[in-house]
């Protein structure tokens, strides 16, 4: 009697047991779940936010726009085969640091210069 | 605990079977109150899980709304250099429940401010209306969303959506296409392919954005120019027929794409059909030498204009002598290329056509497509006509095709807008789709290129020549044909087709300018030479710069033209 009785506690003991082991198991997995749900949540809005960037970027980057801007704040044309370096010699001399002296010093600007005549010359006005 | 002994001890009398059975029943209770605890306490416990720790913040669910709503979103479309031409972003849309509405004539005021394309009378029968739901303006702005929640009305609300943006605007608007506001493709790539999109599979063109904008600059140039109507352009790689850049003006917004007129709507570079003139000149040469076997000094009397029962072909530019090949295709000479057609004969030209895929519609990625139009019936009189380009309207895209097949050594080439991945489309140079499919030899293709070239160098177009870049090309000249049916002479489409560099082509540049008007510049000319040929000479010149393609500068005597010169008559050497 004493010995099924005792059985009987050691069950309703392993029953217990196992019991808070599972509550314990599901609930660890479900936080898991519930990082893991954010995670993936906050992946998508990123993935969102990055789709609405470079939907920005490429607005912005837009062939067209860059030309007006550079043409309105640079002044400068759209590109033109005539103006293609092809000869090294062309090149303009490299800028000498002569302002070296100290490290802040600030380097004069220096007029760039195109060697040769028959280099090809940027354009001063529109074709 | 005493009790209970002096109650065992009580019980304790009962001895044998009547024990044996207590004891049973004892232990069947204790297990049922096990059963019955165990099963209470999994009961609490899993009350308590889902009362308290599993009702987290609320947030968790609607982010996984986000989640699958981004899942389903519609696929991308690229251009070859991974550009991005369409893409869906999300969008707030704002609906009313009329029957909750409080106030609708001052909610309508206060509507109509916060968007100005709203009228007050529409807004105002809207929110009286019957039903539970009315959609009041769709794709609102964040800054609209928080003025309308200012409003506080509690017959308003908001429902997320997906949103399509181009973000180059108009520039590839023919082409990439639009949807509607449910996000169905109307047109273009975008309808093409709708249902490969709508899985949220990416898409990726052959388009260079940075040619299109090149191209589109130029043909909106030469329509401002000369007060044109409209025009298109069209760069193709001539080896494999893929559409870097094609553009068709006037264009439209692909974000308001429903409030555009027909005009812009119009695809005139794929749906379009014209007659496009002497290009086809092209075609009814490359013919003679192909199936008549005629060498570049066999001549042609074009002395006079050419008499058919009452009709006349006479020549623009008329030089009134017998002249080589390479002088009736330099200076575009209608006789010259009838009395060619002539030559060739009826079937044979018109088998030739077909080769070269201009009397069908073209196999393209789009469904905008043109159906070509031709005599019916087909006489001998329109052979002669079909020879110069009279009677046969095709659209650009199918004209830029036959000239690229030409220019590739005479295998097929068909055009197409879609981009496999990029050694595919290298590969496809070598292997084209379908195979090589011959329709000339290689030697008529190499002749046709110095043709074309001495067009530039000494003929019609010169005003396309690019120095170093060896561009060779073809002017086309046609008058409209007006509402009554017969042509009008000063309504023209001038059209100019280059290819370059000539001596092995790698690209079709070709614009297309729709009743253009002489100006000082040009001496009052609106003919192609005039017109389309600098254009084209132009958007070379910018696509030599921004692909940097290097000059290949050579003396006269080494031009690929240079061979032919001797088939040409000094000026004044013949009558």
């Amino acid at each position: 009697m004493k010995r099924k009785f005792s059985r009987a506690i050691i069950m309703i003991a392993v029953i217990a047991l196992s019991g808070a082991l599972l509550l314990h198991t599901s609930q660890s997995v479900q936080q898991v779940e519930a990082v893991l749900d954010r995670l993936n949540a906050d992946i998508a809005r990123e993935k969102q936010g990055i789709e609405v960037l470079e939907a920005e970027w490429a607005a912005l980057n837009s062939p067209y726009r860059l030309e007006r801007l550079a043409v309105e704040s640079l002044g400068m044309l759209p590109p033109n085969a005539a103006e293609m370096q092809t000869d090294f010699s062309c090149l303009p001399e490299e800028i000498a640091p002569e302002g070296l002296v100290a490290e802040d010093a600030v380097i004069k600007a220096q007029p760039v210069a195109l060697v040769g005549d028959d280099c090809p010359k940027p354009k001063k006005e529109a074709p | 605990m005493i009790f209970r002994r002096r109650h065992w001890q009580g019980v304790s009398r009962i001895q044998g079977e009547r024990s044996a059975a207590l004891d049973q029943a004892r232990g069947r209770i204790i297990i049922i109150s096990v059963f019955f605890m165990v099963g209470y306490g999994a009961i609490a416990a899993r009350a308590l899980d889902l009362a308290v720790l599993k009702g987290g913040p609320p947030g968790a669910l609607n982010s996984m709304h986000d989640l699958a709503g981004h899942d389903m979103a519609r696929g991308r479309i690229f251009d070859r250099n991974g550009v991005l031409l369409a893409s869906s972003l999300p969008a707030v849309s704002l609906y009313a429940d009329p029957s909750i509405i409080i106030g609708a004539d001052q909610l309508a005021r206060d509507l109509v401010k916060i968007f100005p394309k709203l009228r007050y009378g529409d807004v105002l029968q809207k929110l009286q209306g019957q039903g539970r739901f009315i959609w009041l303006e769709r794709n609102i702005s964040p800054a609209q969303q928080y003025a309308v929640l200012e409003l506080g009305q509690p017959g308003l609300g908001f429902e997320k959506e997906v949103q399509r943006i181009y973000p180059q605007g108009p520039l590839t608007s023919h082409l990439v296409g639009y949807t509607n506001i449910d996000g169905k493709g109307l047109a273009g790539v975008e309808r093409s392919f709708d249902n490969y999109l709508a899985e949220g599979q990416d898409l990726k063109l052959t388009l260079d954005v940075r040619l299109q904008h090149a191209l589109h600059r130029e043909v909106a140039r030469a329509m401002h120019d000369f007060t044109a109507k409209a025009g298109t352009g069209i760069i193709m790689d001539s080896r494999t027929g893929a559409i870097i850049a094609g553009v068709s003006l006037p264009d439209f917004n692909p974000h308001e794409a429903g409030s555009a007129g027909q005009e812009q709507i119009f695809n005139r570079l794929t749906l379009g059909v014209y007659e496009l003139g002497s290009m086809f000149k092209i075609f009814s040469t490359a013919a003679a030498l192909e199936i008549k076997k005629i060498p570049l000094g066999y001549t042609f009397d074009a002395t006079k204009p050419l008499r058919i029962g009452r009709f006349t072909i006479s020549d623009y530019h008329a030089e009134n002598r017998v002249m080589s090949v390479p002088e009736v295709f330099m200076h575009s000479s209608n006789i010259g290329s009838a009395l060619m057609g002539r030559l060739v004969g009826t079937q044979a030209l018109k088998n030739f056509y077909d080769d070269l895929g201009l009397l069908r519609p073209v196999d393209f990625e789009i469904k905008e497509v043109g159906r070509p139009l031709m005599p019916q019936p087909w006489k001998e009189l329109n052979t002669l006509t079909a020879a110069y380009g009279h009677g046969v309207a095709t659209t650009p895209l199918q004209m830029a095709s036959a000239v690229a097949t030409i220019m590739n050594d005479g295998f097929q080439v068909k055009p197409h807008l879609v981009m496999q991945d990029e050694a595919n489309e290298e590969a496809t140079a070598e292997n084209p789709v379908g195979g090589h499919v011959r329709i000339l030899s290689e030697q008529t293709s190499h002749n046709m290129r110095r043709l074309m070239r001495l067009v530039v160098t000494d003929g019609t177009g010169g005003n396309a020549d690019v120095p170093g870049y060896d561009i060779g090309g073809k002017t086309g000249t046609a008058e409209k044909i007006g509402p009554d049916g017969r042509y009008q002479k000063k309504k023209l489409i001038s059209s100019f087709v280059g290819a370059f560099p000539i001596s092995d082509p790698r690209y079709i540049v070709m614009v297309t300018i729709d009743e253009p008007v002489g100006n000082k510049k040009s001496y009052g000319y609106a003919t192609a030479g005039w017109v389309a040929a600098p254009a084209v000479g132009r958007v070379v010149s910018s696509m030599a710069a921004i692909l940097g393609m290097e000059p290949d500068k050579k003396p006269a005597d080494q031009d690929p033209a240079a061979p032919l010169k001797h088939y040409i008559a000094a000026k004044g050497e013949e009558g």
